[in-house]
């Protein structure tokens, strides 16, 4: 019975550690991110912006980065909803597995239900990874003077 | 044992969880100080002279911009005033042009808000120079950005006319406020 019992326990303590996939994501770019101010002149205008975050992954299952947001609102008014127009990727360290996107058609108009803006398929994207999202912010002739602000929800999640 | 069981479960959850965080975004936008009226063409016709009465027509093509990003307080308005038809020493009569009607349009690449009219513009004499007439206006919170107006005259030509090239002077201006 003594004999049993150090094997039991190397047994549990092995099985989650083999299972456990490490993932991290967090933002890197600071809050709140301020545009350069536009001045009207009678046509279209717009803008692009990036957004920066980070992710840390061991397991074998793929990631994703989803976004939501509201359109920008200054009071009443309201601009265009934000379109992620493009990602991309950088090594931070130790890459073993680059990320391969998969599925992913620019531009994507975000609303306020998340939606993947940046993924790695299956068996990829293993290592620490630096994911730079680019915004397109537009401002219709119609648009009035005001400062307009969105909020950006990004989350990340493992699986593509 | 069962403590140890408890842990490794937390790790396998946080490990497939998601993590989420805002980005607050601000984006300002000033206005500018452009309200202005400008013309794209110069309209012309011509007309065969056969012995009855005849009307003729153009368009006057112009452009409107307000770029000033008023919520509230802004609009505008154009008023009009011609000179009558002269030519070969001999002058067309004082109310032979009529306004007919009045377009407005977003100019390609603005998306802009049209004009909300409430100055009458259809089968409207077009007055003579010093008289001005309100032939469009943009209520306040409309009329932003880049917008095509077109000014379609009808011009009375009667049989009595002498053959000669004639011209009128259209001026078209532009005032804040509806």
């Amino acid at each position: 019975m003594r004999r049993l019992l150090p094997v039991l326990l190397v047994a549990l303590v092995l099985t989650p550690a083999a299972l456990a996939a490490n993932f991290t994501f967090s933002v890197v770019t600071s809050s709140p991110v301020t545009l350069p101010t536009v001045t009207l002149d009678g046509d279209d205008q717009s803008q692009t912006f990036t957004v920066t975050g980070e992710i840390a992954n061991s397991g074998h299952a793929g990631w994703k980065i989803q976004a939501s947001a509201g359109a920008p609102a200054s009071g009443s008014a309201a601009l265009p909803a934000l379109q992620a127009t493009a990602g991309s990727w950088r090594c931070v360290s130790g890459c073993p597995s680059n990320p391969l996107p998969s599925g992913l058609t620019y531009p994507m108009t975000l609303s306020s239900t998340p939606q993947t803006i940046y993924n790695a398929d299956d068996g990829t994207g293993r290592g620490t990874f630096d994911i730079t999202s680019t915004f397109l912010i537009s401002y219709p002739a119609s648009a009035t003077a005001g400062t307009y602000t969105s909020t950006i929800v990004l989350s990340g999640s493992t699986g593509p | 044992m069962g403590r140890f069981a408890l842990a490794a479960l937390a790790a396998l959850l946080c490990a497939a969880g998601a993590r989420a965080a805002g980005v607050v975004v601000d984006a300002p936008v000033v206005g500018g100080s452009t309200l202005a009226v400008t013309a794209l063409n110069a309209p012309s016709f011509a007309v065969t002279l056969n012995g009855s009465d005849q009307v003729a027509a153009y368009q006057a093509q112009l452009q409107v911009v307000d770029a000033r990003g008023l919520a509230t307080g802004g609009g505008w308005n154009l008023t009009v005033s011609s000179t009558r038809f002269t030519g070969g020493g001999s002058t067309l009569p004082a109310d032979a042009s009529t306004l007919t009607s009045v377009t407005a349009s977003c100019h390609v690449g603005s998306t802009c808000a049209l004009p909300a009219n409430t100055a009458s513009n259809s089968n409207v004499a077009l007055p003579v120079t010093p008289t001005t007439a309100k032939v469009l206006n943009a209520g306040s919170g409309s009329g932003l950005g880049r917008v095509d107006v077109d000014l379609n005259v009808a011009v009375s030509v009667p049989a009595s006319t002498r053959a000669a090239s004639y011209s009128s002077t259209v001026t078209v201006a532009i005032s804040a406020g509806p």
